[in-house]
């Protein structure tokens, strides 16, 4: 085995441990928070009905909502290493359950609109970035405008003027079955990758000019090889690097991103269960779900440094060496 | 107790509009038929057409989960309409909103704390196992049980004991008499479950894993997590009266409104019980069905939650709610789906000696809005030095709009009102937390009757009553209600009903806004099912099927 | 949901150059002048109250008496847009001054002193990089109760990774100039060097990326509004109004819920053109 294999292999288990210890502090920023929180999760169940003190205590103990806080964080925290997220105080089923029926929705979504994004972000970067003039300024409009737009706008539009008004696409629902699911995640999907694809598109767009600018392009040129050729195999591979690592950042934002996005189309993803949660003072659910967004980024983040040696040839030169 | 009325994040009041008048002129004979049509000329009905045949399928729409299908913890709107066609109890309350026995064959009121049921014979639960008379008294006693934590353990405040006193015979012995207790067996408090099959699940009775084994038309063939939930006919049904016409209802929880209303639009929604106000106009214009209004025990009111601050003085508390514009917000906050409220207890809740109440109903002060008596009751009274807070909560949707519109009329007459905007949570914990009452002055919600009984909604003006949130108490008021609630005759409870309702509204410890209609989308495809205020607790997707 | 990096500033160059320099930023300049003028003076230039509601009013439509229509309270649209550009930008502004006092001190800190500080301060950013802006405030809310404040404060915090990052890595190369050497070596104390010579130096990059950071900010604030966390009613707020005029998107009024809209976009774009702008400048006077 090489030092350089070994040498990644290395940074890879330090990146770990690293991963580790900060879910371990979200884990525990995450748990307090929700311990600090005021509010009774078992008014909010009853649901206004005249229940005595005994039920309410009753509810109280059923959820261990009066134990010592650290027994509550370790055996919360022990119940998570086996991969147990507790009891969903407003449906009465295990954490897990909830979070794996809703994940279909959101993880499809998400997928989705992270092709989108990398498809329709890199064809218009690349593409304004070659045939500059017209086509890159109308671009570059359309970028800034997409970038400051919040996606519940774009939702709102999108089904008053695709779903209600034109009726090409269902107004709601996630489907069923993959063909039928794309469907229905459609609209959902384009509100959820817009902005970001704008970024995408001109994070592209910029670093395709500095490659191209440069003196191998030139050479390129000079030797003769054909301009398809230059800016597929030679430029573009260059300019993806930095488009990689932003990509990473846009995975986890759009996990966030989805709360507004399934709360404007009224999708039963993990996002509106977010925000359904934090109504209801469901403290299980609401932990469980930041904590897998937060473990989302920082995988992320850490899959980007692993796969960057590979997309980049000059990295991918010394590690291999 | 009355989970119908308190809203919630989930559940919207405006929503749950009801009635139908038609029932209280069919069973007291009085002939009015002014009523089924209101002044704007909305029809009040209390059926839809009858279906002329079967569907293979029915989609319809609630806004939410249900958080457990379990009866006892059935607290919220959208379990409700969901349970009711699955699991029913010993008795229902049909269409006309009166109380009729259901897995009960009869009862008897032998003496004044005694209740006894007989089981009706031959009915099958939906595994095919017989139902019992000790299936019925272990249903009955988890509510009783303070370890399970029944939602509905308030309706079982008097009862002493649940015992099989026979092969198909229950006897309830109460500690006091309790006129209600029958009605509330119409309620989710009287379901009845498999006893097998509660104790066999445990914990996972009545989630997505676990089901629920009951008696009703339909059963629950699958639980779609966070999607859908699909009833199936059941064929073995005991009742040929209330046999499921069509095989299949499913119901998906749509959150959004507008997802909703986009659905009923497109046709892939056939009907629901949650429209959002704001779009009944453009649905009833739609040309894909019909919106109908039908009678409702619901009513939307102010409530005075501290009768120590700024709204001691009953003046000021006049004063406010004559200058409240009720017929404006009735149209921009329901668009007209309901009527101007003079009382807690709405005349969709007359149940019974209607004459009576109308009578008294005519008597009480008209809630007109004339803001130079309220201005002239404000100069006399003197305008509080602290401004009124009134809570208001953005989960749901009237609520903000109406608490808007009491600020400005209140500015109107020199009265200052600060809104107070709290989460969800915290808006649902007044009923249960003290400390969520706190600094709140006036707190808006709709708010009615389980079933047809006024009685129901004045017990809560008692001294000390779980929802006396303001500590209201007239000696006299409570003498007249605990009469009342040992007073089987119908017409003498009726009196002392109407004698504590004066009380109420002369002090105007709530300050009512408007009842709102029961109002219900139904695609032109799809008929049947009843407009009054019944979806939550009488099988009435039953009663669903094609329209032609 | 925004997505940032440092090097965003570095990325979004050519808008500028490309349409005549300046003259994007001028008009973004302009229109977000307008924008704080509306703001100030608000008493006097709107034409109703806010919050009077006239029920009988609900969901007019565009009238000489209101311009851009009534929402479903009987509110005037435009009054409330006028006002709403209070909230509407006092709290992106909120956040950006608190995330960059946070982050500049703390990468100024981590940049001069270096050693376990510089790494305990890293690690501390990099914890709460790791919480996406609207994901703390949510957390935060579910703590603090809902309102303008906990999501203000919360997106302050969240933001703060993006200002020291930016702060550290410019403070670090100017940290080892020789103009800084020098005045150390004369025996100025670090605070006065830091404040006096410092500063000044990176102030522009600093401007530039919290110019970006208010768009994001606006943009996330406008989405917890949305979903009713931030701004409560009935105090008007874009993000807010959007969020009520759903309601008239469904009885055909769009107006009430798309103004608001639009002058988010509006705001948004005009602060990611002048934080571009500025990027633009240091970059072309560096070289």
């Amino acid at each position: 085995m090489s030092d350089a294999l070994s040498g990644a292999l290395r940074m890879i288990a330090k990146r770990l441990s690293a991963l580790a210890l900060l879910m371990l502090a979200t884990s525990f920023i995450v748990f307090s928070a929700m311990y600090l929180a005021p509010g009774s999760p078992e008014s909010f169940l009853a649901r206004g009905n005249s229940v005595t003190a005994d039920t309410l205590q009753a509810i109280r103990d059923q959820y261990r909502l009066d134990d010592p806080f650290f027994e509550r964080y370790l055996s919360w925290l022990g119940g998570i290493v086996t991969g147990d997220f507790g009891q969903s105080l407003q449906f009465r089923q295990p954490v897990d359950d909830l979070i794996a029926s809703r994940l279909t929705t959101t993880a499809t979504l998400v997928v989705y609109a992270f092709a989108l994004i990398l498809v329709s972000g890199i064809v218009i970067g690349v593409v304004a970035a070659v045939k500059r003039g017209k086509v890159d300024s109308a671009a570059i409009i359309g970028t800034t405008v997409a970038m400051g737009t919040p996606s519940f706008v774009v939702a709102i539009g999108l089904t008053s003027l695709f779903a209600v008004t034109l009726g090409w696409f269902p107004a709601f629902g996630a489907g069923e079955g993959f063909l039928n699911r794309i469907w229905h995640l459609t609209l959902p999907a384009v509100a959820l990758a817009l902005s970001s694809a704008a970024l995408v598109a001109r994070a592209t767009r910029s670093s395709m000019l500095a490659e191209m600018g440069k003196e191998y392009v030139e050479t390129a040129r000079v030797r003769g090889l054909p301009e398809s050729r230059i800016i597929w195999r030679h430029a573009f591979r260059n300019a993806l690097v930095p488009v990689v690592t932003l990509a990473g950042l846009v995975v986890s934002g759009l996990l966030v991103t989805t709360t507004l996005v399934e709360t404007a189309f009224g999708l039963n993803g993990m996002g509106s269960l977010l925000v359904q949660s934090v109504n209801a003072k469901d403290f299980p659910v609401t932990q469980a779900i930041v904590l897998i967004i937060v473990g989302v980024f920082a995988l992320a983040n850490l899959l980007v440094d692993l796969v960057y040696p590979l997309v980049d040839p000059r990295v991918r030169g010394k590690v291999g060496a | 107790m009355n989970a119908n009325s308190v809203p919630s994040g989930a559940r919207r009041l405006t929503v749950t509009l009801v009635v139908g008048t038609l029932a209280l002129t069919a069973c007291s004979g009085v002939s009015q038929d002014k009523k089924s049509t209101d002044q704007k000329g909305l029809k009040v009905t209390e059926l839809t057409p009858k279906a002329a045949g079967s569907l293979d399928r029915i989609t319809w729409a609630v806004t939410a989960e249900p958080s457990s299908f379990d009866w006892i913890y059935n607290a919220s709107f959208e379990t409700g309409q969901i349970m009711a066609n699955v699991c029913e109890g010993l008795m229902r309350l049909a269409p006309d909103m009166s109380v009729e026995p259901a897995l009960a064959e009869s009862f008897t009121n032998p003496t004044p704390t005694t209740w006894v049921y007989k089981v009706r014979p031959g009915v099958t639960f939906h595994d095919g196992t017989e139902l019992t008379a000790e299936d019925v008294a272990f249903s009955l006693n988890r509510n009783l049980d303070t370890k399970a934590g029944s939602f509905w353990s308030g309706a079982y405040e008097n009862v002493s004991s649940v015992k099989v006193s026979g092969p198909l015979e229950v006897t309830v012995a109460l500690k006091q008499p309790d006129a209600l207790f029958n009605s509330y067996l119409s309620s989710p408090a009287g379901i009845v479950g498999s006893k097998a099959t509660v104790t066999a699940k445990g914990k996972a009775y009545g989630t997505p894993d676990g089901g629920v084994n009951c008696v009703g038309p339909f059963s629950l063939s699958k639980w779609d997590k966070g999607q859908s939930m699909t009833l199936k006919r059941d064929d073995n049904y005991f009742d040929p009266a209330h046999k499921a016409k069509s095989k299949e209802v499913v119901f998906r929880f749509v959150r959004d409104p507008a997802a909703m209303v986009n659905g009923l639009l497109s046709d892939s929604i056939d009907g629901s019980w949650f429209l959002p106000p704001s779009a009944i106009k453009r649905l009833s214009s739609s040309g894909k069905g019909s919106v109908y209004y039908g009678k409702s025990t619901q009513g939307f009111n102010a409530i005075v939650m501290n009768t120590e601050g700024p709204l001691r003085d009953v003046r000021i508390r006049q004063a406010l709610s004559m200058a409240i514009d009720r017929k404006g917000i009735i149209d921009a906050v329901i668009s007209g789906a309901g009527q101007p409220q003079k009382a807690p207890a709405v005349p969709g809740s007359w149940g019974y000696a209607e004459e009576k109440y109308q009578q008294a109903w005519d008597g009480l002060k008209v809630t007109e809005q004339n803001l130079e008596a309220a201005k002239k009751l404000v100069a006399d009274a003197g305008a509080p030095s602290k401004p009124i807070v009134v809570a208001t909560t953005s989960a749901e949707a009237e609520v903000p709009v109406i608490g808007a519109e009491i600020q400005s009329a209140a500015k109107k007459i020199g009265l200052d009102v600060q809104i107070k905007s709290v989460p969800a949570d915290q808006y649902n914990g007044v009923y249960t937390d003290k400390k969520a009452r706190e600094g709140i002055d006036l707190y808006l919600t709709g708010w009615g009757t389980d079933f047809a009984d006024p009685l129901q909604m004045y017990q809560y003006f008692q001294t000390d009553h779980f929802y006396n949130f303001s500590g209201f108490s007239n000696p006299k008021y409570d003498d007249l209600i605990v009469k009342a609630g040992k007073t089987q005759d119908q017409a003498q409870r009726a009196d002392l009903v109407t004698a504590a309702q004066k009380i109420v509204v002369d002090e105007l410890v709530w300050i009512p806004l408007y009842a709102p209609y029961n109002t219900l989308f139904l695609n032109k495809r799809v008929t049947g099912t009843p407009a009054s205020y019944v979806q939550l607790h009488y099988p009435w997707a039953a009663h669903l099927g094609a329209s032609s | 949901m925004a997505v940032m990096t440092e090097s965003a500033l570095v990325r979004r160059r050519g808008l500028g150059r490309r349409f005549g320099g300046n003259k994007a930023m001028t008009l973004s300049i302009g229109v977000l002048t307008l924008f704080v003028l509306v703001a100030l003076f608000a008493p006097w230039l709107a034409p109703h109250d806010p919050n009077a509601v006239s029920l009988a009013n609900s969901l007019q439509g565009t009238s000489a008496d209101h311009l851009l229509g009534t929402d479903q309270s009987g509110r005037d649209v435009l009054s409330r847009l006028i006002y709403g550009a209070r909230s509407s930008l006092l709290g992106p502004l909120g956040v950006v001054v608190g995330a960059t006092l946070l982050g500049v001190t703390i990468g100024v800190v981590a940049a001069w002193r270096g050693g376990w500080v510089d790494t305990a301060l890293s690690r501390a950013i990099e914890l709460i990089f790791a919480f996406p802006g609207v994901l703390l405030a949510i957390l935060l809310v579910s703590v603090l109760s809902a309102g303008l404040k906990a999501t203000v404060l919360a997106l302050a915090i969240a933001y703060t990774p993006y200002m020291a990052r930016m702060t550290r890595s410019a403070a670090l190369s100017e940290r080892h100039r020789p103009y800084i050497r020098a005045l150390e070596i004369q025996g100025f104390p670090a605070v006065s060097i830091i404040v006096r010579h410092l500063l000044p130096n990176i102030a522009p990059l600093v401007l530039a990326q919290a110019s970006l950071c208010f768009g994001y900010a606006m943009i996330d604030l406008a989405g917890l509004s949305f979903l009713g966390f931030g701004v409560q009613p009935p105090q008007a707020d874009w993000g807010a109004m959007i969020s009520e005029g759903q309601v008239a998107l469904l009885q055909g009024a769009p107006l009430s819920a798309l103004a608001p809209g639009v002058l988010i976009v509006c705001a948004v774009v005009g602060f990611s053109l002048i934080g571009e702008g500025v990027a633009d400048r240091i970059r072309r006077a560096d070289r």
